[in-house]
Protein backbone atom coordinates (compact mmCIF):
# COMPACT_ATOMS: atom_id res chain seq x y z
CA UNK A 1 0.00 0.00 0.00
CA UNK A 2 1.35 3.64 -0.50
CA UNK A 3 1.51 6.06 1.75
CA UNK A 4 2.00 9.68 2.00
CA UNK A 5 2.58 10.99 5.68
CA UNK A 6 4.08 14.43 6.21
CA UNK A 7 5.91 15.01 9.94
CA UNK A 8 5.65 18.08 12.12
CA UNK A 9 8.66 19.20 10.15
CA UNK A 10 7.21 19.36 7.31
CA UNK A 11 9.17 16.51 5.68
CA UNK A 12 7.06 13.69 3.22
CA UNK A 13 7.83 10.22 3.68
CA UNK A 14 6.98 7.87 1.04
CA UNK A 15 6.16 4.56 1.55
CA UNK A 16 4.97 1.29 -0.61
CA UNK A 17 4.66 1.31 -4.17
CA UNK A 18 3.71 4.73 -6.13
CA UNK A 19 2.08 2.82 -9.37
CA UNK A 20 -0.05 4.28 -11.80
CA UNK A 21 -3.18 3.57 -9.62
CA UNK A 22 -2.18 5.91 -6.80
CA UNK A 23 -1.41 8.97 -9.51
CA UNK A 24 -4.73 10.77 -8.72
CA UNK A 25 -4.01 10.59 -4.85
CA UNK A 26 -0.24 11.78 -5.28
CA UNK A 27 -1.55 14.60 -7.49
CA UNK A 28 -4.13 15.51 -4.87
CA UNK A 29 -1.26 15.86 -2.12
CA UNK A 30 1.81 17.22 -4.11
CA UNK A 31 -0.70 20.15 -6.04
CA UNK A 32 -0.85 21.46 -2.32
CA UNK A 33 3.42 22.06 -1.87
CA UNK A 34 4.53 25.15 -2.22
CA UNK A 35 7.88 25.25 -1.09
CA UNK A 36 11.19 23.31 -1.32
CA UNK A 37 10.07 20.17 0.94
CA UNK A 38 11.91 16.93 1.92
CA UNK A 39 10.45 13.77 0.59
CA UNK A 40 11.82 10.67 2.28
CA UNK A 41 12.41 7.64 0.75
CA UNK A 42 13.49 5.12 2.75
CA UNK A 43 10.27 3.23 2.65
CA UNK A 44 9.22 3.56 -0.49
CA UNK A 45 9.65 0.15 -2.23
CA UNK A 46 9.04 0.93 -5.95
CA UNK A 47 7.91 3.58 -8.09
CA UNK A 48 7.11 3.68 -11.83
CA UNK A 49 7.06 6.29 -14.88
CA UNK A 50 3.34 7.66 -13.58
CA UNK A 51 5.09 8.26 -9.77
CA UNK A 52 8.30 9.85 -11.52
CA UNK A 53 5.65 12.20 -13.44
CA UNK A 54 3.90 13.64 -10.18
CA UNK A 55 7.49 14.31 -8.87
CA UNK A 56 8.20 15.66 -12.16
CA UNK A 57 5.46 18.25 -12.53
CA UNK A 58 5.55 19.33 -8.76
CA UNK A 59 9.66 19.83 -9.29
CA UNK A 60 8.70 22.35 -12.23
CA UNK A 61 6.48 23.95 -10.47
CA UNK A 62 8.51 24.75 -7.52
CA UNK A 63 11.40 25.40 -9.83
CA UNK A 64 9.84 28.15 -11.14
CA UNK A 65 9.56 30.01 -7.61
CA UNK A 66 13.58 29.27 -7.00
CA UNK A 67 11.94 25.94 -4.50
CA UNK A 68 12.88 22.38 -5.10
CA UNK A 69 12.16 18.91 -3.53
CA UNK A 70 15.09 17.17 -2.47
CA UNK A 71 14.64 13.53 -2.40
CA UNK A 72 16.57 11.57 0.20
CA UNK A 73 17.22 7.82 0.96
CA UNK A 74 16.35 6.78 -1.83
CA UNK A 75 16.59 3.08 -2.60
CA UNK A 76 19.44 2.41 -4.85
CA UNK A 77 17.67 0.15 -7.30
CA UNK A 78 14.90 3.24 -8.05
CA UNK A 79 18.05 5.41 -7.98
CA UNK A 80 19.45 3.55 -10.96
CA UNK A 81 15.89 3.74 -12.70
CA UNK A 82 16.21 7.86 -11.74
CA UNK A 83 19.82 7.40 -13.73
CA UNK A 84 18.09 6.05 -16.73
CA UNK A 85 16.09 8.70 -17.37
CA UNK A 86 18.56 11.31 -16.77
CA UNK A 87 16.23 12.50 -13.41
CA UNK A 88 19.30 12.26 -10.98
CA UNK A 89 20.25 15.98 -13.33
CA UNK A 90 17.12 17.91 -12.14
CA UNK A 91 16.55 16.32 -8.83
CA UNK A 92 18.39 16.93 -5.35
CA UNK A 93 18.97 13.63 -4.52
CA UNK A 94 20.39 13.08 -0.86
CA UNK B 1 3.46 -20.23 -19.60
CA UNK B 2 0.90 -18.94 -16.51
CA UNK B 3 -1.24 -16.72 -17.92
CA UNK B 4 -3.86 -14.38 -16.34
CA UNK B 5 -6.55 -12.16 -17.26
CA UNK B 6 -6.94 -8.72 -15.71
CA UNK B 7 -10.08 -5.91 -16.24
CA UNK B 8 -9.14 -3.04 -17.92
CA UNK B 9 -8.64 -0.43 -15.02
CA UNK B 10 -5.49 0.99 -13.10
CA UNK B 11 -7.17 0.00 -10.09
CA UNK B 12 -6.36 -3.95 -11.32
CA UNK B 13 -2.56 -3.17 -10.74
CA UNK B 14 -3.04 -4.48 -7.23
CA UNK B 15 -3.94 -7.62 -8.70
CA UNK B 16 -1.08 -7.44 -11.26
CA UNK B 17 1.36 -6.65 -8.75
CA UNK B 18 0.45 -10.20 -6.63
CA UNK B 19 0.56 -12.19 -9.89
CA UNK B 20 3.89 -10.80 -10.56
CA UNK B 21 5.36 -11.20 -6.76
CA UNK B 22 4.37 -14.69 -6.69
CA UNK B 23 6.57 -15.59 -9.73
CA UNK B 24 9.48 -13.65 -8.37
CA UNK B 25 9.14 -15.23 -5.18
CA UNK B 26 8.84 -18.80 -6.65
CA UNK B 27 12.09 -18.20 -8.97
CA UNK B 28 13.82 -16.50 -6.23
CA UNK B 29 13.77 -13.04 -8.45
CA UNK B 30 14.40 -10.17 -6.34
CA UNK B 31 16.60 -6.77 -6.20
CA UNK B 32 17.28 -5.12 -9.08
CA UNK B 33 16.06 -7.83 -11.29
CA UNK B 34 12.47 -7.77 -9.62
CA UNK B 35 11.77 -3.75 -9.56
CA UNK B 36 13.02 -3.66 -13.46
CA UNK B 37 10.05 -6.48 -14.24
CA UNK B 38 7.64 -5.08 -11.74
CA UNK B 39 8.11 -1.73 -13.66
CA UNK B 40 8.29 -2.74 -17.29
CA UNK B 41 4.82 -5.11 -16.80
CA UNK B 42 3.19 -2.03 -15.37
CA UNK B 43 4.68 0.49 -17.55
CA UNK B 44 2.62 -1.83 -20.80
CA UNK B 45 -0.31 -2.73 -18.84
CA UNK B 46 -1.21 1.06 -18.05
CA UNK B 47 -0.04 2.20 -21.73
CA UNK B 48 -2.95 -0.11 -22.47
CA UNK B 49 -5.43 1.15 -19.98
CA UNK B 50 -4.87 4.53 -21.04
CA UNK B 51 -4.42 4.16 -24.28
CA UNK B 52 -6.72 1.66 -25.40
CA UNK B 53 -9.59 2.81 -22.83
CA UNK B 54 -12.88 2.23 -25.17
CA UNK B 55 -11.82 -1.55 -25.61
CA UNK B 56 -13.86 -3.54 -23.57
CA UNK B 57 -11.85 -6.78 -23.40
CA UNK B 58 -9.66 -8.10 -21.03
CA UNK B 59 -5.47 -7.96 -20.59
CA UNK B 60 -3.61 -10.90 -20.33
CA UNK B 61 -0.24 -11.55 -18.65
CA UNK B 62 1.58 -14.21 -19.07
CA UNK B 63 4.90 -14.73 -17.06
CA UNK B 64 7.45 -17.71 -17.64
CA UNK B 65 11.49 -18.50 -16.62
CA UNK B 66 13.92 -20.30 -19.09
CA UNK B 67 16.89 -20.76 -17.99
CA UNK B 68 18.12 -17.12 -17.30
CA UNK B 69 15.83 -15.47 -19.36
CA UNK B 70 12.30 -14.31 -17.89
CA UNK B 71 9.58 -13.69 -20.64
CA UNK B 72 6.23 -11.30 -20.10
CA UNK B 73 4.00 -11.97 -22.40
CA UNK B 74 1.04 -9.31 -22.88
CA UNK B 75 -1.93 -9.20 -24.55
CA UNK B 76 -4.33 -6.38 -24.92
CA UNK B 77 -7.59 -8.08 -26.52
CA UNK B 78 -10.22 -5.27 -28.79
CA UNK B 79 -7.24 -2.98 -29.87
CA UNK B 80 -5.89 -1.23 -32.95
CA UNK B 81 -2.29 -1.63 -33.84
CA UNK B 82 -0.10 0.30 -32.08
CA UNK B 83 3.96 -0.67 -32.34
CA UNK B 84 5.57 -0.52 -29.39
CA UNK B 85 8.56 -1.90 -30.02
CA UNK B 86 10.22 1.03 -30.79
CA UNK B 87 11.41 3.09 -28.28
CA UNK B 88 9.82 7.12 -28.36
CA UNK B 89 12.65 9.74 -28.53
CA UNK B 90 12.78 11.42 -24.73
CA UNK B 91 15.73 13.76 -24.29
CA UNK B 92 17.13 13.29 -21.02
CA UNK B 93 19.59 15.62 -20.94
CA UNK B 94 16.67 18.09 -21.75
CA UNK B 95 16.69 21.05 -19.14
CA UNK B 96 13.62 20.43 -16.24
CA UNK B 97 11.16 22.84 -18.14
CA UNK B 98 11.48 21.01 -21.35
CA UNK B 99 10.69 17.69 -19.61
CA UNK B 100 7.28 15.89 -20.35
CA UNK B 101 6.41 13.03 -18.19
CA UNK B 102 4.53 11.57 -21.58
CA UNK B 103 6.95 8.98 -23.12
CA UNK B 104 9.02 8.47 -20.14
CA UNK B 105 7.46 4.90 -18.95
CA UNK B 106 7.94 3.25 -22.47
CA UNK B 107 11.44 4.68 -22.71
CA UNK B 108 12.31 3.12 -19.22
CA UNK B 109 10.90 0.06 -20.81
CA UNK B 110 13.26 -0.01 -23.65
CA UNK B 111 16.00 0.84 -20.51
CA UNK B 112 15.44 -2.08 -18.60
CA UNK B 113 14.21 -4.97 -20.67
CA UNK B 114 16.84 -6.50 -23.00
CA UNK B 115 14.32 -7.16 -25.70
CA UNK B 116 10.69 -5.29 -26.30
CA UNK B 117 8.69 -7.84 -29.35
CA UNK B 118 5.20 -6.51 -30.81
CA UNK B 119 2.69 -8.01 -33.24
CA UNK B 120 -0.93 -7.20 -33.66
CA UNK B 121 -3.64 -9.64 -34.59
CA UNK B 122 -7.18 -9.87 -35.37
CA UNK B 123 -7.26 -6.96 -32.78
CA UNK B 124 -5.40 -8.42 -30.51
CA UNK B 125 -1.60 -6.73 -29.55
CA UNK B 126 1.09 -9.08 -28.23
CA UNK B 127 3.88 -7.46 -26.59
CA UNK B 128 6.62 -9.98 -25.50
CA UNK B 129 8.94 -8.30 -23.22
CA UNK B 130 12.45 -10.55 -21.92
CA UNK B 131 14.86 -9.67 -19.29
CA UNK B 132 18.13 -11.86 -18.64
CA UNK B 133 19.02 -12.62 -15.41
CA UNK B 134 22.44 -11.78 -14.69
Amino acid sequence: MFKIEPNEQGVLHLSGRFDASQEEIAIRFFDQIAESTEVECSRLEYISSAGIGVLIATQKRLMQRNEQLILTNLNPHIIEIFRYAGLDAIFSIR
Amino acid sequence: MNEREFKRSLNSLEAVFDFIDKFLSRHNISGKSALELQLATEEVFANAVEHNSSSTGVIAIALEKRGEAVMIRIRDHGVEDFDLSRPPEVDIRAPLNERRAGGLGLYLLHSIMDQVKYTHESGISTITLVKYMK
